[in-house]
């Protein structure tokens, strides 16, 4: 018990394990919070209004649910719920192509928990972090020697060392699976686990019969299972290579060079740790992409069917097995011989330091009158800011047309700005988007990039600058990474303060500018907007003219009786009947 | 220079670097081939390929309106006849190039219609931006706006003149400019081969005994950096070469040696003008010296380790964290983040594919300039730390000794 003892304060102190695996999991839980977005952004940001449809038709299709939703879309998307009603209507269309697997529910939390994007890093660093110090830790320190000429020094060395190092393997998988059943859960809710996997977009193409619960154990099992590999594989090289450098080296290419280098199918089909440790891809159904050239249909993955998962299981067991019995070899034979103590230096830390950009205060804008109705044209100390050609171009007082001083360069990079535009005081507001494709042959996302960003030129100086910026970049390293920051921006009228930019009309949201969260916004723009530096004024739903405070966030009507428009002059409100 | 031969040798000059470069070798070669086939409908589809090796030569070279003429003779007809999918999908068509009428189409518009009409389209988007950036330099010229003035006199400048006379076939050097593989390669040769740098000394207790010999201390440090530097640059140098030659070998890049590099769809906003040939060296050329900055880096962590794994692990976390940062800020105008970042300077294709400026003291400074710039500074400050770092360490252990 007390040699038990003992090698477990050698993984935790010596080896510093317990620094490693606390690190493991503030990176764990940091890469939670930081890349985890809503798989449907939408239902997220109108969750609210979608739960309230829901509750109508949660479960499995019935003819009474595509009867009710059907009524509602006919009847028209206009009401407090409309935007639920546009999501919920798109989850139908999606339960009607499979009504006996597909059921309606709040997918977002099982669809994050299931999703992997990329090969759990900060997983495998630590596995082979903690796994490469238990045999090279004793090979550097000549104690190994010594260890084998001792009683206990034999099989028990290598049986509790290697049983340690694959348990500390396993506690590390088992708790990325808990912090991350914790996170979806307290972000998203994760109802329903006896629903069938496909009601989540991501499989619904699959065809093995599992339920939500099953499908999240059958991942837990695997990435188990592959983070098993991983460590015996490491234990293995680093009892063989006995250095340090080179068992980190190997294990660090065992790891991450199949997930890089191999196609998606190969992957998954053979027993490779990264393959087990991205279970995702054993759950999936077939995925087929439009070609480019042609406009066929490829088949971009093949669904991995529940014997070829089993087939890999195997494998991967074999492969465990034939470490540990290498491993005993190894052990079980000759005595190795390397010498020598290393000195004991204090560790340097790094200080990374970023830097970051100066913010500009931003003069409060006076005197704000915005209507939408006249914003394709904007008055300022005798310029005209209008656009012509797509390109925002300034009049001045005798007619002189010149081109806002935007970014010169985009006849050649492709940039567009999107109309229409904002302006406050001396500021105007525009979008730009600009996209990228890397990848030539599929119609797909693979290899795009797309930047969205919002900016502002000062009518005094011309200066311009971008205040808010979207990238969403699917590839890096040819590894497809998913998606990103959803475009916050729009393409409908929108509204800028100092903090916050206002997007009107359908799919209406406030962004924050500072850090880019979204919260719902309900302004109809089928009659005009306006906004008088403060406050947003509208006609609701219902007719009546109302006014949304922008500082304090309260919603109230001006006026009781119904009006049909409105407009915001220098004098007040004149309403039309 | 003897003690620098004997520490590249001890580190470097070894039988596990030589496998591990070999190794890699193969599977780069590998991958390359696997991304053409990929990409590539010349290497999938053995029809296309013939056609195109029979078309090319008709088109290739200047172009001139007759030859221009010629394929929109072929190509407009086609296009009529395939627009409302009336054209028969048989694929033994008489007097067809492939036999289907669809795949004709498809084929003529992706490698001749479609980079033919971006080339010849190119003088007069660049003649565009040089006016727009005209204007804007004498409008903030007028209003006082020194900064913003010369920012646009710069991209004028850069933009005059650029034109694409000649039709090339360049989906190599697209597919080339996008390959990063090789980079990760790279860097996991370094990291295995710079972590141990000194901690192989220390392993053997060989660093007290240097110290008592003159060539020790500080000496053989500075011999240690000389050796890394030599190593840093010759792998990702070697690993370039071999994108290069195995890229030629599996699509022809020779034809658009001499093409201007804005020719390249994702290089078209490009802040250089060489041709694509001296473009990719100039890349791998800094690709290496980020690699070289980073491997400084390596060198100052690998000082701190008691054993190789430290190093390892630190290295690789400040590559992830530099990955992260790039893959956060490659794409925004941020163009600051950029210019301090070692990956936007190792995967280069944005920095140098794209006009942008950072403002040093109201100096207009393109970004890969900057970044070249930094990248050296981040170099030199790493190994100068190492080497005071180091030197000071020893000298204080052998007082006490």
């Amino acid at each position: 018990m007390t040699l038990l003892h003992f090698e477990i304060r050698k993984m935790l102190r010596t080896n510093r394990g317990a620094v490693v695996a606390a690190l493991f999991l503030a990176a764990e839980v940091l890469l939670c919070v930081l890349t985890d977005f809503p798989a449907n952004p939408d239902a997220a940001l109108y969750r609210e209004q979608y739960l309230h449809y829901l509750e109508r038709v949660d479960g499995a299709w019935t003819r009474e649910k595509a009867d009710f939703l059907e009524c509602e879309a006919a009847r028209g998307a206009d009401g407090p719920y409309a935007e639920g009603l546009d999501v919920i209507y798109e989850q139908y269309r999606y339960v009607n192509e499979g009504r006996e697997n597909r059921f309606f529910l709040d997918s977002n939390g099982w669809a994050s928990l299931l999703r992997d994007r990329a090969l759990d890093l900060p997983l495998a660093a630590a596995i082979i972090l903690l796994s490469v110090p238990v045999y090279c830790g004793e090979a550097a320190s000549g104690m190994e020697s010594l260890a084998l000429t001792s009683r206990n020094g034999r099989r028990l060395f290598l049986l509790q060392k290697t049983a340690l190092a694959l348990a500390a393997a396993a506690a590390l998988s088992l708790s990325t699976d808990l912090i991350r059943l914790a996170f979806c859960a307290a972000k998203y809710d994760l109802p329903h686990p006896d629903y069938p996997m496909q009601s989540v977009e991501a499989f619904g193409g699959a065809e093995k019969t599992l339920t939500l619960a099953g499908a999240e154990a059958l991942a837990a099992a695997l990435r188990l299972l592959g983070s098993l590999e991983l460590a015996a594989a490491t234990l293995c090289l680093s009892a063989y290579c006995r250095r340090f450098a080179l068992a980190a080296f190997l294990s660090s290419a065992a790891a991450v060079l199949p997930w890089i280098g191999l196609g998606q199918e190969t992957q998954y089909s053979l027993p490779l740790p990264s393959s087990l440790m991205m279970p995702a891809g054993f759950l999936r159904g077939s995925e087929y992409a439009a070609d480019a050239a042609t406009g066929g249909t490829v088949a971009v993955f093949r669904e991995v069917t529940a014997a070829q998962t089993a087939a890999v299981s195997l494998g991967a067991a074999l492969v465990i097995a034939a470490c540990l019995l290498l491993l005993r070899r190894r052990y079980g034979g000759f005595l190795g011989g390397g010498r020598g103590t290393f000195k004991k230096t204090a560790a340097l830390c790094l200080a990374l330091c970023l830097l970051l950009g100066g913010c500009e205060d931003a003069a409060p804008a006076e005197d704000v009158i915005y209507n939408s109705r006249d914003s394709a044209a904007y008055e300022y100390g005798g310029l005209t800011v209008t656009s012509e050609n797509g390109r925002p171009v300034v009049l001045d007082g005798d007619g002189n047309v010149t081109a806002l001083p935007l970014d010169p360069l985009a006849p050649v990079d492709g940039a567009v700005y999107i109309e229409p535009f904002f302006a406050r005081g001396r500021y105007v507001y525009f979008r730009r988007e600009f996209s990228e494709s890397v990848g030539w042959s599929l119609a797909d996302d693979s290899g795009k990039t797309y930047v969205a960003s919002l900016l502002r030129v000062d009518l005094d100086t011309f200066r311009t600058e971008v205040v808010f910026e979207t990238v969403t970049q699917h590839t890096v390293f040819g590894i497809d990474i998913g998606g990103g920051t959803p475009d916050l921006l729009g393409r409908s009228d929108f509204i800028v303060d100092d903090e916050y930019i206002y997007v009107l009309g359908a799919g209406g949201r406030r962004v924050e500018i500072s850090t880019g969260r979204a919260t719902p916004l309900d302004i109809p723009t089928n009659r005009n907007v306006a906004y008088d530096g403060r406050s947003i004024f509208y006609v609701d739903r219902s007719g009546v003219l109302t006014r949304f405070d922008t500082e304090s966030g309260e919603t109230r009507a001006v006026s009781d009786e119904t009006v049909s428009d409105f407009r915001l002059t220098e004098s007040g409100i004149v309403t039309e009947p | 220079m003897r003690l620098f031969r004997f520490e590249l040798r001890k580190l470097f000059l070894r039988a596990p670097v030589f496998i591990a470069l070999a190794v890699f070798t193969v599977l780069d070669l590998a991958k390359i081939r696997a991304v053409a086939d990929d990409a590539s409908l010349l290497r999938t589809d053995e029809v296309w390929a013939r056609v195109y090796r029979e078309q090319y030569g008709n088109y290739s070279g200047e172009m001139t309106l007759e030859k221009i003429d010629t394929l929109l003779d072929i190509y407009k007809p086609l296009e009529w006849i395939t627009n409302d999918i009336t054209a028969t999908t048989r694929s033994d068509v008489e007097g067809t190039l492939t036999g289907n009428y669809y795949s004709d189409r498809n084929l003529l518009e992706r490698y001749f219609v479609s980079p033919m009409r971006r080339f010849y389209n190119y003088r007069g988007n660049a003649e565009e931006v040089v006016r727009l950036a005209r204007e804007n330099e004498a409008l903030y010229a007028r209003l006082g706006c020194g900064y913003e003035a010369r920012m646009n006199a710069a991209v004028a400048r850069i933009y005059s003149g650029r034109a694409v006379a000649e039709f090339r076939y360049t989906e190599g050097y697209r597919l080339l400019f996008t390959y990063d593989f090789s980079a990760v390669l790279a860097l996991l040769i370094l990291l295995y081969a710079l972590c141990q740098t000194f901690a192989r000394d220390r392993e053997c207790r060989m660093d007290e005994l240097m110290l008592a010999t003159p060539g020790g201390g500080s000496s053989s440090i500075l011999a240690k950096l000389r050796a890394a530097t030599v190593f840093t640059l010759a792998v990702p140098l070697w690993f370039s070469t071999v994108d290069y030659l195995g890229f030629g070998l599996v699509l022809d890049l020779s034809e658009a040696n001499g093409l201007p590099v804005y020719a390249e769809g994702t290089m078209a906003a490009a802040s250089v003008g060489m041709s694509l040939l001296g473009f990719y060296t100039v890349s791998a050329l800094t690709r290496a010296l980020g690699f070289w900055a980073l491997g400084m880096v390596f060198l100052l962590i690998s000082e701190a380790g008691r054993h190789a794994l430290l190093p390892f692990a630190g290295g690789a976390a400040v590559f992830l964290i530099c990955t992260a940062a790039g893959v956060r800020w490659g794409y925004s105008s941020e163009a600051l983040f950029k210019a301090v970042n070692p990956y936007c300077v190792i995967i280069n294709r944005l920095l140098f594919g794209r006009t942008e400026f950072i403002n040093v003291l109201g100096a207009p400074v393109l970004t890969w300039q900057a970044a070249i710039v930094m990248s050296a500074l981040l170099g030199l400050t790493a190994a100068a730390l190492a080497l005071f770092l180091g030197g000071k360490n020893n000298i204080r252990k052998g007082v006490l000794a």
